[in-house]
């Protein structure tokens, strides 16, 4: 057996993918399903690319507010979205979703269109259900038709549409295809699955935050003199926004919203776990059914690699036909650094009508959200019982949580040993806390830090207190996520470094290759990259690993924040003046001391904003663990709403999992801002 | 596990010397064949391709399971052949998943699929009537109703079985006088309640007149030489374990938290599959 052998792609799958629009069977073989998950991922990605485009970019207009109240109360929706993994978003969007009716008391908004638990129904316009899509084309060339190159890409889509529409004459017949209730269900019509629906609401709403903040980037990038310049040629809003700021913001803008549609693609795998079958979904039930792990991760990598090349590709003309337009305004003020959060003042909430309209309308409905919340959460909530003491409460049930405080916490650990597992949880808790505290000699913090995690280690393997060693396997809920935050980021740290200065290195051996695993995986998915160490590792080292799915998750994540970080320290250090360590060298330091005291120091000061925000995605990314199997917080919360008592309080769980996130990620993301400011 | 028991029971008259290993689906085979365990006593199907190919085989089977249907009892479903056009939660990558589509295009029916990888996810979104139908191995489907359905009663399982899955212990081809011992011990159980023989009452057997069990305790010697046992070796597994309806009862019967019905696991003159052949 060769170690490569891709033979297995033209085998009969035997297994049948639920929806895509290309129609396959169980009888096609592997690469047309793989195909067909291709092209579920191209579909999820052409679905929710411009939902989270425009959600963000509605988010990121409404936060240039200069009203208080507004610009405030967007925070407060905005930071829960951005500091809470985007898996537990779609476990809560999911698990709403299933609350919908049973298919046989489906709503029925309007005749026709059905909502239930198995999804939207709508009717669907047969023979040619995609002429609207060849409308668009030539609408799209007359837009386009202006300059000289654009007239072939104009004429070469009219000529498409053309054939397209020619090739389609056999379906004339239009006819509708209503849904209506039949059999077990409904019948007819065109539905979009819970699943599918899950994963676009989850990626739309969580990418539009950042998409916000990329829009809101762009705008503060503008150059306060333009602007006033604008404003003294007379012109109006709409004007200055559409002929100054637009053009700025949008060079600015360009390459961070690539890599936010790029992310929202690697997301997108996430699928997995909602049981939407894209392309990863199919690969992993393809080596299930084969055991071709090798051949099938090679695939789905070979796929995430040749679309992070293609948008780096893409990036590169972009930016350099932008430098060649652009106007140079280093050192020039920005409105970003005139525009802060508005003030509070009596001016800014009721000068004008419209604004004491919103203000008023604001108040109240916050007033009103308020103290609807309050209810729910505080005074008509059940705190303690059994499930059964949640039944006719009308507030939240935070019974589910305390009752099952144990399995959150330590996860499956027996009774005895929770004990020292409540001491670690503690100690890891105080050392994120210190890591997280604001005002700090770096020193007095690396040390407390590392006496911590000593302790915790010390605490686990049973070396002090009274009880035995505590196996990396038995790890679950609140310690297994802490441990592995905490593991990631101090692990991924030295390593960093180290490949952040072997890819600035003059020794092409040694470049090369760093640049190309660098680059490599931070193109793949972390899902796809969770599946590989638990795949390959075993395959290559043989052994048990069943019982070490903690320290393959841990690896996988570890490579990957690495990565993420290399490339900020990367920045950073390209950014430090080579005029000072030339003047260093030539004090006659040696080129190890001008590095670690002349050009480090500086990286980091600069690394700092950015690096925090890897740290706070790495937090996040812990949640994606429980798709190889580690018991980690969410798989914890998962476990509790499993059980019939408590299923109907899934929200409480999840409330309860978002706030713990919230509790970590928050501080770190404002401490990255405050760096950022400094 | 009761069957370890009963074979030291029969073997060394002492229930207790068993030394359990724990193996995965993988390593299951390759610690049989190597002698690392005598016997292999896990979820294990009875298959041709593993009796011939792999010398090893499967003396007597214990379990009669098969991939199942099970159905909130409101769709009013009574045959797994009126599925026409049903959303079925499923494993992705399973046999499971395999059998469904050749289950389907047998029947020339149409399904929809909803694969989640995640075991309790898939059973939450069934019993939260994401699907119609949720296939599974029967006992797997009957020890999910009755820890996870609200409400046990609402769901049943359909009587079609999409493939066979009779489990057995498993021995090396290589020593036909524990393959006797491992058969016959299983025949033992079985024939103990045919009989009316449990646990409790063994010992107010030994003055019994009919010959089957007589023979069966050994009262009439002469049995148990033939399999180089003691001649009380089938009274020592009983007294250890009991019949085959005790170990059902205690393990995976209605009492306990599967709630399993005998069905096909229930003796021959009973409607079921089990039959013990003659003790002489």
């Amino acid at each position: 057996m060769s170690l490569l052998d891709f033979s297995f792609l033209g085998q009969r799958a035997g297994f049948q993918i639920a929806e895509s629009l290309w129609a396959v069977t169980a009888e096609d073989p592997y690469w047309q399903l793989m195909v067909a998950g291709v092209i579920n991922t191209l579909t999820i990605a052409a679905i929710a690319i411009p939902l989270a485009t425009g959600l963000g970019l509605l988010l990121g207009i409404l936060r240039l507010t200069r009203h208080p109240l507004l610009a405030r109360a967007l925070v407060a929706v905005i930071e829960p979205i951005r500091n809470t993994p985007v898996l537990l978003q779609m476990f809560m969007w999911y698990a709403l979703l299933l609350q919908l009716p049973v298919v046989r008391e489906a709503w029925q908004p309007l005749p026709g269109i059905y909502l239930s638990n198995r999804g939207l129904a709508l009717p669907l316009l047969e023979g040619g259900a995609w002429w609207p899509l060849w409308l668009l084309l030539p609408a799209t060339a007359l837009w386009h038709w202006r300059g000289a190159r654009r007239k072939l890409w104009a004429g070469l889509a009219v000529g498409l549409t053309l054939l397209l529409t020619w090739g389609l004459q056999d379906d004339a017949a239009w006819a509708w295809d209503i849904p209506r209730q039949a059999g077990l269900g409904l019948r007819g019509g065109w539905s979009l699955s819970p699943e599918l629906t899950t994963l676009l609401l989850g990626l739309t709403v969580f990418h539009s935050v950042f998409i916000s903040d990329v829009v809101r980037g762009g705008v503060m990038s503008v150059p306060v003199g333009q602007v006033n310049a604008g404003k003294a040629l007379g012109m109006d809003g709409w004007t200055l926004a559409r002929q100054v700021v637009y053009p700025y913001a949008v060079r600015v803008a360009v390459p961070p919203y690539a890599n936010q549609c790029l992310m929202l693609i690697k997301n997108s795998t996430l699928a997995i776990a909602i049981g939407y079958q894209e392309l990863m979904a199919m690969v992993n039930t393809t080596i299930t059914q084969t055991g071709r792990a090798i051949e099938g991760m090679t695939l789905a990598m070979a796929f995430y690699v040749v679309l992070g090349v293609l948008l780096a590709w893409g990036l590169a003309q972009y930016n350099a036909r932008v430098i060649r337009y652009s106007v140079d305004s280093a050192g020039t003020l920005r409105l970003g650094q005139v525009l802060h959060m508005p003030r509070w003042s009596r001016m800014a909430l009721w000068a004008a009508p419209g604004r004491a309209v919103l203000t008023a309308w604001l108040t109240v409905g916050g007033l009103c959200l308020l103290w609807h919340g309050l209810q729910w959460a505080i005074i008509d909530a059940v705190w303690t019982g059994r499930a059964d003491a949640c039944a006719d409460a009308t507030g939240a049930c935070w019974a589910v949580v305390t009752h099952n405080v144990p399995l959150l916490t330590f996860g499956t650990i027996a009774p005895e040993q929770r004990g020292q597992a409540g001491w670690a949880c503690a100690l890891l808790a105080g050392v994120i806390v210190v890591l997280m505290l604001p005002r700090m000699v770096l020193r007095v913090r690396a040390v407390l830090v590392f006496l911590g995690a000593l302790a915790v280690v010390l605490v686990l393997a049973g070396v002090v207190g009274v009880w035995p060693a505590l196996p990396v396997v038995s790890w679950g809920g609140l310690l297994a996520t802490m441990a592995m935050a905490l593991l990631a980021i101090v692990l991924a740290l030295p390593l960093a470094v180290a490949l952040a200065l072997m890819r600035r290195s003059s020794n092409r051996w040694l470049q090369v290759p760093v640049t190309a695993v660098m680059d490599a995986v931070r193109s793949i998915p972390l899902v796809v990259q969770l599946l590989v160490a638990s795949f390959w590792i075993p395959i290559f080292f043989g052994g048990d690993w069943a019982n070490a799915k903690f320290q393959l998750a841990l690896f996988a994540i570890v490579l990957h924040t690495s990565c993420m970080l290399a490339e900020v320290l990367r920045g950073a250090l390209q950014a430090v003046p080579h005029s000072q360590s030339v003047a260093a060298m030539a004090l006659g330091m040696r080129p190890s001391t001008v590095m670690a005291t002349v050009v480090l120091p500086q990286a980091r000061r600069l690394a700092a904003p950015a690096a925090l925000g890897v740290f706070v995605g790495a937090v996040k990314d812990t949640s994606l663990v429980a798709i190889i199997g580690v018991f980690d917080v969410l798989a914890a919360a998962k476990t509790v709403v499993a059980d019939t008592g408590w299923r109907p309080y899934f929200f409480e769980v999840y409330c309860f999992v978002g706030l713990f996130y919230l509790l970590i990620c928050l501080p770190l993301s404002w401490l990255s801002r405050r760096f950022s400011r400094q | 596990m009761d069957f370890c028991k009963a074979l030291a029971a029969a073997v060394l008259n002492a229930p207790d010397k068993v030394r359990y290993v724990p193996l995965s689906s993988q390593q299951r085979f390759p610690a049989l064949q190597s002698g690392e365990i005598d016997v292999l006593n896990r979820n294990t199907t009875v298959t041709s391709g593993r009796d011939a190919g792999m010398n090893v085989t499967a003396p007597a089977i214990v379990f009669y399971d098969g991939q199942g249907f099970m159905v909130p009892k409101k769709l009013g479903v009574k045959s797994a052949k009126e599925l026409d056009g049903a959303q079925v939660c499923v494993q992705p990558g399973t046999s499971n998943e395999q059998n469904l589509v050749d289950w389907f295009s047998t029947h020339k029916m149409k399904y929809r699929p909803v694969v989640i990888e995640n075991l309790v996810e898939l059973e939450n979104a069934f019993y939260a009537g994401r699907c119609d139908v949720y296939l599974s191995d029967a006992s797997t489907l009957a020890a999910s109703r009755s820890a996870r359905a609200g409400n046990a009663n609402d769901f049943v399982i359909l009587p079609e079985r999409v493939n066979k899955s009779p489990l057995s212990p498993w021995v090396r081809d290589n020593d036909t006088q524990w393959i006797d011992i491992v058969r016959w011990t299983v025949h033992a159980v079985v024939a103990a309640e045919e009989l009316g023989v449990t646990s409790k009452n063994v010992d107010s057997f030994s003055t019994s007149k009919d010959p089957q069990v007589r023979r069966l305790l050994g009262l009439d010697a002469g049995i148990g030489k033939t399999f180089g046992l003691n001649e009380k070796w089938a009274y020592n597994v009983i007294k250890a374990v009991g019949s085959y309806g005790e170990i059902w009862d205690r393990n995976v019967g209605p009492k306990t938290p599967l709630k399993l019905e005998r069905g096909q696991n229930a003796l021959w003159n009973k409607g079921g599959l089990f039959y013990a052949p003659p003790f002489q």
